[in-house]
């Protein structure tokens, strides 16, 4: 046992954390129907996508290093499309597929099972369903309404299949662990906005986080948002080292993730009080990151429900 | 990162298991009361008998030499197989490392080794009927007279008291100073203090309240500068707290075994409330048990104990909590009027786990740590 980060994976949270400064400006400019700054994308594609990917399709083999960049971008709601690329990849190198179809350059993007995925121009779709991913070329595409107006969906339509692979499980790991790191990084943002408004906006002659009422709720929500990082950093350790329990792992994390992220953005605006509750302020663009991640790829009732018959079937013997 | 044992860790795990499991033939995982405690005592003999007392103790003072993360794969197993406590629990992860920290050599030499036999048993004298949450608003008198400490005051919430033969003691030594620098920390004996048992909800007396009265400790036996005792008090509180991760996990652990077997007995399995909620829990104890790994792992990596162990305490006491409600409120315990044997491990699990959010820094006080060191809030006292 030595769980504590390696240099090279502080080193990786640093340098995305810096690249993802000025996300939520970005998402806000996406949200006024601005075109955004051009943000990190250019340089996520280029010098980043292969992170934590196994080696035997060229990548880096750390899945806590992915998680770790999921995290950074989450923490800025960063709203371009490199994580919907990411996972993309990671699903399709889970199932043991070769990704040597997707050119440098092109952008996939990770579909559902009902064909709903990031919209924007796009080369590739990874379409997860039935416990298989398949590559295929988009078709077309609509726009449809999301939860979080920064992160645009689209229904797509499927081209021409160009691989298929049944999914044994490590692909979904992959998503889940990607999408629960990202879901943590949004609490965390959450949390600091939060807190940094606590420390500044004072009532009745004090900081309002100098009340007990305001700190311990942010408390809460920030040490189920550490309980649910745990189980991120295990459930992405397992993908790599311990393939059989990655499936439950990555389930329960994005299950607690889920519900952390979601409790610490309402937090924040309960924290924010009046200012909050308008699109004024940025902590909505926080709740509904975190509500449309919990959305994706098992919702945290749902995995909650799993994990609970998976226990369950477990000690039936 | 890394969880997975090293092949020496793996080693040690299974040389652990394998002595753990020839040791316990003998035990009783049933005893109750005083038969439980004459068990800790036999079991305290036992450890230090066959070498495993003191894992991550200096071999000069009579320990093995290995690092935390030994002693926490050591305390896993045990627990695990619902080992006694050792009796000299307080001696051994509170008042012995916090001698090697702030105790002369002396000190050292004359407590230590009696702490890993057990021919010293100790217990904690800090809180008190006035300070609790606000422990450095303590009131319990010392004044120096000669060589000695004349100290007067009562404590209470003290685990093994009436087993115990010394007290790591918290008195106030200048009632003028500000309260955090008006203590004195004293290593004092017991067998002048009135010990009286406290009864619990649950019905166990493992707390006690203690008056002392006019009882004579040599300045020898202070831990610490006079005045300094609050920087002690400080070491045996982040001992408390980050000591007990890797244990506190596999006591939920335990308890959602419990908690799978009965809806399993009830035949509950397919019910989707009780999934989501079992799912939930069980993700709550995982989470305790990787958390107390990333800690064990940051001390053995030299790092301060930080407020990290905050949290599991927070996240452990909540979980405990919620299971044994659960199987309570959803009958998997039977009726609560007519208790069977079941039902009533099950009372008095809940009962008992009403204190896990108070003991060892209340819910509030765990809170008040993240808030303030984690999110940099403004103090709120």
């Amino acid at each position: 046992m030595q769980a504590v980060l390696t240099p090279e994976q502080d080193m990786i949270a640093d340098t995305l954390q810096r690249l993802a400064a000025g996300g939520p400006q970005r998402a806000r400019a996406v949200l006024n129907g601005q075109l955004p700054s051009a943000g990190p994308t250019d340089e996520l594609m280029a010098g980043w996508r292969l992170l934590g990917l196994p080696e035997s399709v060229g990548g880096t083999g750390d899945m806590i290093g992915a998680a770790l960049l999921a995290e950074a971008l989450g923490q800025a709601i960063e709203p371009g499309p490199f994580l919907a690329h990411f996972q993309a990849l990671h699903a399709l190198a889970g199932a043991g597929a070769a990704l040597d179809a997707i050119g440098e350059g092109e952008v996939a993007t990770l579909v559902d099972g009902d064909g709903i995925g990031r919209g924007g121009a796009v080369d590739w779709l990874v379409i997860g369903a039935e416990d298989r991913w398949r590559l295929a070329r988009p078709a077309g595409a609509v726009a449809v309404q999301s939860i979080d107006p920064c992160c645009p969906l689209a229904r797509h339509t499927a081209g021409e299949t160009v691989s298929e692979a049944a999914d044994g499980g490590q692909g979904r790991a992959r998503v889940q662990v990607l999408l629960a790191a990202e879901a943590c990084g949004v609490g965390r943002g959450a949390l600091a906005i939060a807190a940094d408004h606590a420390r500044t906006r004072e009532q009745f002659g004090r900081p309002i986080g100098a009340y007990q009422a305001i700190a311990h709720r942010l408390a809460q929500a920030m040490a189920d948002l550490e309980a649910a990082w745990s189980l991120v950093l295990h459930a992405a350790w397992a993908v790599d080292d311990e393939p059989a329990a990655a499936g439950l792992a990555a389930a329960m994390a994005k299950a607690a993730a889920g519900d952390a992220a979601i409790q610490a953005a309402e937090a924040c605006i309960q924290t924010h009080g009046g200012m909050g509750i308008t699109r004024e302020a940025d902590p909505h663009l926080y709740l509904k990151r975190a509500l449309a991640i919990d959305a994706r790829f098992g919702r945290s009732a749902a995995l909650h429900a799993e994990v609970g018959a998976a226990r369950l079937a477990a000690i039936a013997a | 990162m890394n969880f997975r044992d090293s092949p020496e860790q793996a080693r040690f795990r299974a040389e652990a298991a394998a002595w753990l499991d020839a040791a316990l033939a003998g035990f009783s995982h049933a005893a109750t009361g005083a038969s439980r405690e004459e068990q800790s005592i036999a079991w305290q003999a036992r450890l230090h008998r066959d070498g495993w007392a003191g894992i991550a103790w200096p071999e000069e003072y009579g320990g093995r030499g290995l690092g935390h993360v030994h002693d926490a794969i050591f305390n896993e197993e045990a627990v695990r197989r619902n080992a006694p406590m050792p009796i000299n629990v307080i001696g051994m992860n509170l008042v012995g490392p916090t001698i090697m920290v702030h105790g002369s050599e002396a000190q050292k030499r004359r407590y230590l080794p009696r702490i890993l036999s057990g021919e010293e048993i100790w217990c904690q004298g800090f809180s008190e009927p006035g300070a609790g949450s606000d422990l450095a608003g303590l009131q319990t008198r010392a004044v120096r007279e000669g060589d000695d400490w004349r100290v007067n005051g009562r404590k209470i919430w003290t685990s093994w008291a009436h087993r115990a033969h010394k007290c790591i003691l918290l008195t106030r030594t200048d009632p003028a100073a500000p309260k955090h620098r008006g203590i004195t920390c004293l290593l004092a004996d017991t067998a002048d203090f009135e010990i009286r048992p406290i009864v619990m909800i649950n019905g166990d007396s493992e707390f006690n309240e203690m008056r002392i009265e006019d009882v004579k400790v040599p300045d020898a036996e202070r831990l610490g500068p006079v005045d300094g005792g609050w920087t002690v008090a400080t070491t045996v509180l982040a001992f408390e707290r980050s000591g007990a991760a890797l244990m506190l996990q596999v006591m939920a652990q335990q308890v959602l075994d419990r908690l799978l077997e009965a809806v399993r007995d009830a035949g509950r399995q397919g019910d989707p409330a009780l999934r989501r909620l079992v799912g939930k829990l069980a993700g709550d104890v995982e989470s305790l048990r990787v958390s107390g790994i990333r800690i064990m792992s940051a001390l053995a990596a030299g790092r301060e104990p930080g407020p990290e162990s905050s949290t599991v305490k927070l996240i452990w006491a909540r979980a405990i909590q919620d299971i044994t409600r659960l199987a309570l409120r959803e009958g998997l315990a039977g009726s609560l009027d007519a208790l069977s044997p079941d039902g009533a491990w099950w009372a008095d699990r809940y009962l008992r786990a009403r204190a896990h959010s108070i003991e060892g820094g209340t819910d509030e006080v765990q809170k008040s740590i993240i808030a303030e060191r984690v999110l940099a809030l403004p103090k709120s006292r």
